[in-house]
């Protein structure tokens, strides 16, 4: 059995059932048993397992259920709703003011966590109804939360990014500096866009009705609301960069600042803490489940030589480095549509990871544009996460039709952010080469 | 059936508690290490552990509640009655590719019982042998769970995934 | 045609790991077509810590890893294969595993697991990375250092540091940060390679581990071949050994050249300090030979070779 032959039996096998509407994670781990047996015989099956184990013992995916975590406190405690009534009262007359003010929250979300399912799951329970009551367009506002949850994987802390260093061997502080000012230019983007969008069709984002404009005076008092995000943010990243612990404990030590708040007003009941407790296990089982079947059928496809024969074709190809790098970002595209980051940098990386270096190109860069596609596939159809946690917090009239189209031209914009990114790579590297001297 | 549903959400309340167990040893380490400049040598792999745990044994709570993603766009394009087809074929198919996670879990989890397998660290705990046979345990309750599910939804109309 | 898929422990990127996929090239080459070796980075198909498992099922064919990663299963393999503050350079090393019954001691082992061991080898001397110059045994008081959990960690602990153990992602920003003050990794190149030498600019060179890299096979592969193809693959291994050890002597000197001008100050402990160190180290041994009856072995193995050396009294 070629390579080639099996490579593409798995896609198709893998696109039909998917279509079924089957669970996705049972349909990679149904494809990687069935492989296996083939390749290696019933023997071989504990492969499968062995895989799931190696999976779930990795260090570097400990901050995940953390952030989960901390994201279920926040959302509990009123801090996330604070954080933006906050920000809300300031948008007064501007049209499309309130999602451009979700953007901004989304930003300061996004500089607390690395999540981006605890983040859209946070904005689209706090901003959403917000959004759909003040009459916004319904596909603006789902495409700016789903967009705005996608950039927590853009400013740092980015657990994409963690991982693409241990990948790629190149340093996370870097990767983190060099990916700011791109996460910058995307949310600056996203902002631009809603504004000139309301601006030509005003009932886009209407302004605040006006029976909701607060003086200023009125407005200072909301300040107040922001000491509480204020402290986590501060506590959060002045562990971190304070030097008192690592990404993977300040993740933990966002979550004891979010329970404290939640004690500290009071919320804190024995429902309320199981429910958090319980939401966090939902969204990190279906979360770990969906890569547990992508990793035992990357196992599989390694086994066969499938990366050899993938890396083959690439290094074969005659085009400058350029071209190599967008063929690069069309496949990362594709395959973001259908699988999860992990998934794709698992599968991906080892390949393109040596190419780019043999090319002399720079990996921090190409982290940099690593992680600014991974952020389209958490929201490109079919298979775009951020619109599933979306969705599952919604009400009930909003499809996930509706979050599907609502997102496109936030992937154009992605798209085009990219483009700007690759041709200019000092946007990337000219912070962390700054900061060095 | 609805003994299995039990064990579903009584395991899933049981593990969820172990996020928290975890977060809360990581901050005990944090302050050991930072106030007394003496860090632990079992928080790094116990809150690991129990992390991975936690996420080997929610599969079953996740069935349980029809979340694990699926991409059922074209399935809401269908008549009722193939879509009810469809439903029920996904519960059968995950309940058989649970029971194979089961079996190849099974001389995994097996051979690290026996051996005894531990971390070989300083703490030197059998954590190997411990969350390797998780794997098996926790696919026999998803395919029990699956199977549960078919049955919901070949004798009640009207119940399917969530999407 | 037969294939042999034999999982490295390393990532493609890791100049160990161009080593090995260069060395599979030329015995391919010995062999002429009879034989066919395929390496698979690491983790691409199985863990480090479960490639003797994979061979058992039949998964993969072979490994060249580093044998601490089956601590797990027997915590001997810890100081069998990875003797923290033992050997200072390579040739030692190497002698012990070809004249002071390592090799040996190995194939005892995994015949456990139904394995051939085809020979030892080692990827350059572990370099220490630190915040402030760790020059003595006394030096390391109070320093927070990263370390892998186990034999590392407890003589570092005894030595009057505080090892605590953490995610290899972790390590640069704890390291810029302050959290750590100095961390166990990996050889200086690789340790350059990632960056770290930006955040840590004292180094501790040429001493501290010395990890053992080494080849097996599954014995029913092994033993099925002809003995020229044995002794090839047995011969061309050690080969390997030197190659990794000479181009990483070769390229720690030209990059050590350039981190300097970037305020690097690598640090080199005196044989006094060294022995210091050592003697701590043997008291850790001694306590973890007590463990199992492989590290009982390895201890006497290792103790008695560094005796002949002239490294220990
Ligand atoms: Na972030
Ligand atoms: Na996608």
């Amino acid at each position: 059995m070629s390579v080639q032959y099996v490579t593409l039996s798995i896609l198709g096998a893998m696109i039909v059932l998917m279509m079924l509407g089957l669970p996705l994670a049972f349909v990679t781990m149904a494809i990687a048993i069935v492989t296996t047996l083939a390749v290696i015989g019933p023997d071989g099956i504990t492969l499968i397992a062995a895989r799931m184990y190696t999976f779930v013992m990795e260090p570097s995916l400990l901050a995940v259920p953390m952030f989960v975590l901390m994201a279920a406190f926040m959302e509990r405690s009123g801090v996330a709703k604070d954080l933006f009534n906050a920000m809300y009262v300031w948008s007064g007359r501007l049209r499309g003011g309130v999602a451009i003010q979700t953007m901004f929250v989304a930003v300061l979300l996004a500089a607390i966590t690395g999540i981006v399912g605890g983040e859209t799951v946070m904005l689209g329970l706090v901003a959403l109804p917000q959004l759909l009551r003040l009459k916004y367009n319904k596909q603006l506002a789902v495409g700016t939360i789903a967009a705005g949850g996608a950039l927590g994987t853009m400013i740092p802390p980015s657990i994409v990014l963690i991982m693409y260093g241990v990948t790629a061997g190149v340093s996370t502080g870097e990767l983190f500096k060099a990916t700011l000012l791109p996460g910058l230019l995307l949310s600056t983007l996203y902002m631009i866009y809603i504004y000139v969008l309301c601006k030509l069709n005003p009932d886009h984002g209407p302004a605040l009705p006006e029976s909701e404009v607060l003086s200023l005076s009125e407005k200072l008092k909301t300040l107040k609301n922001l000491i509480g995000p204020g402290l986590i943010a501060l506590w959060v990243l002045g562990s971190i960069y304070g030097g008192i612990c690592s990404v993977t404990e300040a993740a933990a030590m966002g979550c004891i600042a979010t329970f404290a708040v939640l004690v500290k007003r009071r919320m804190l009941t024995s429902d309320s803490l199981k429910s958090a407790l319980l939401e966090t296990l939902q969204t990190c089982g279906k979360l770990f489940w969906l890569s547990l079947g992508a990793t035992a059928l990357i196992g599989i496809f390694n086994i066969m030589g499938g990366s050899r024969y993938l890396s083959g074709l690439m290094q074969g190809l005659p085009y400058s480095p350029m071209v190599i790098v967008i063929i690069m970002m069309v496949i990362l595209a594709i395959l973001g549509m259908f699988m999860d980051w992990i998934g794709i940098l698992i599968l991906t990386m080892p390949i393109f990871i040596p190419i780019i270096k043999s090319l002399g190109l720079d990996p921090v860069w190409f982290g940099v544009l690593f992680c600014m596609n991974m952020q389209i596939s958490f929201i490109s159809p079919p298979f775009g996460p951020a619109c599933f946690y979306l969705k599952s917090v919604a009400p009930k009239d909003v499809s996930l039709m509706d979050i599907f189209r609502g997102v496109i031209p936030f992937i154009i914009l992605q798209v085009i952010a990219l483009a700007i990114v690759m041709m200019f790579p000092d946007i990337a590297l000219w912070l962390p080469s700054t900061l060095k001297q | 059936m609805n003994i299995i549903r039990g064990i579903s959400d009584w395991l899933g309340k049981v593990v969820s508690w172990f996020f928290l167990i975890s977060v809360a040893i990581t901050g005990y380490e944090v302050g050991m290490r930072y106030l007394l400049n003496s860090p632990t040598t079992w928080v790094f792999d116990l809150s690991l552990a129990l992390s991975a745990a936690a996420i080997i044994l929610s599969g079953s709570y996740v069935m349980k509640e029809r979340d694990h993603i699926a991409i059922t766009a074209i399935q809401e394009m269908l008549p009722e009655k193939w879509r009810h087809r469809l439903v029920q074929l996904n519960s059968l198919f995950c309940f058989v590719v649970c029971l194979c996670i089961a079996w190849a879990g099974w001389r995994f989890g097996m051979d690290a019982i026996i051996r005894g397998e531990s971390t070989g660290g300083s703490w030197d705990v059998p954590i190997p042998a411990i969350i390797k046979p998780m794997i098996t345990v926790s696919a026999v309750f998803m395919s029990l769970q699956a199977l549960v599910n078919f049955i919901e939804d070949t004798f009640s109309h009207g119940i399917g995934s969530k999407y | 045609e037969e294939v042999w898929k034999i999982q490295s422990h390393l990532p493609t990127g890791h100049i160990v790991y161009q080593a090995e996929d260069a060395w599979v090239n030329n015995v391919n080459e010995m062999l002429g077509g009879r034989l066919r070796l395929e390496l698979l980075p690491g983790g691409s198909v199985v863990a480090a810590s479960e490639t003797i498992d994979a061979m058992g099922y039949g998964i993969i064919d072979g490994d060249i890893t580093s044998p601490a990663y089956f601590a797990g299963l027997d915590k001997g393999f810890a100081m069998l294969a990875d003797l923290v503050g033992g050997y200072t350079n390579w040739t030692q090393a190497f002698a012990w595993c070809e004249f002071g019954g390592g090799k040996e001691l190995f194939q005892e082992v995994y015949d456990n697991y139904d394995i051939h061991f085809v020979g030892c080898s080692n990827a350059g001397i572990e370099s220490l990375i630190a915040k402030k110059p760790i020059r003595s045994v006394a030096d390391f008081k109070g320093v927070k250092v990263r370390a892998p959990s186990g034999l590392a960690s407890e003589i570092f602990s005894d030595m009057g540091a505080a090892p605590l153990n953490m995610g290899m992602a972790d390590i640069y920003s704890a390291l810029e940060k302050g959290v750590i003050d100095a961390a166990d990794a990996s050889s200086y190149v690789m340790n350059s390679a990632a960056g770290y030498h930006e955040v840590a600019k004292y180094p501790i060179v040429d001493f501290h581990s010395l990890p053992v890299l080494s080849m097996s096979v599954s014995k029913k592969k092994w033993d099925a071949q002809p003995k020229d193809i044995q002794q090839i693959i047995t011969t061309a291994y050690r080969d390997l050994t030197v190659q990794i050890n000479l181009s990483d002597m070769v390229s720690r000197g030209e990059i050590m050249e350039k981190d300097k001008t970037e305020g690097v100050e690598p640090i080199y402990w005196s044989a006094e300090e060294q022995n210091k160190m050592r003697e701590i180290a043997k008291g850790v041994w001694l306590e973890a030979s007590k463990e199992s009856d492989l590290a009982h072995k390895a201890y006497e193995s290792h103790v008695n070779f560094m005796k002949r050396l002239g490294l220990l009294e």
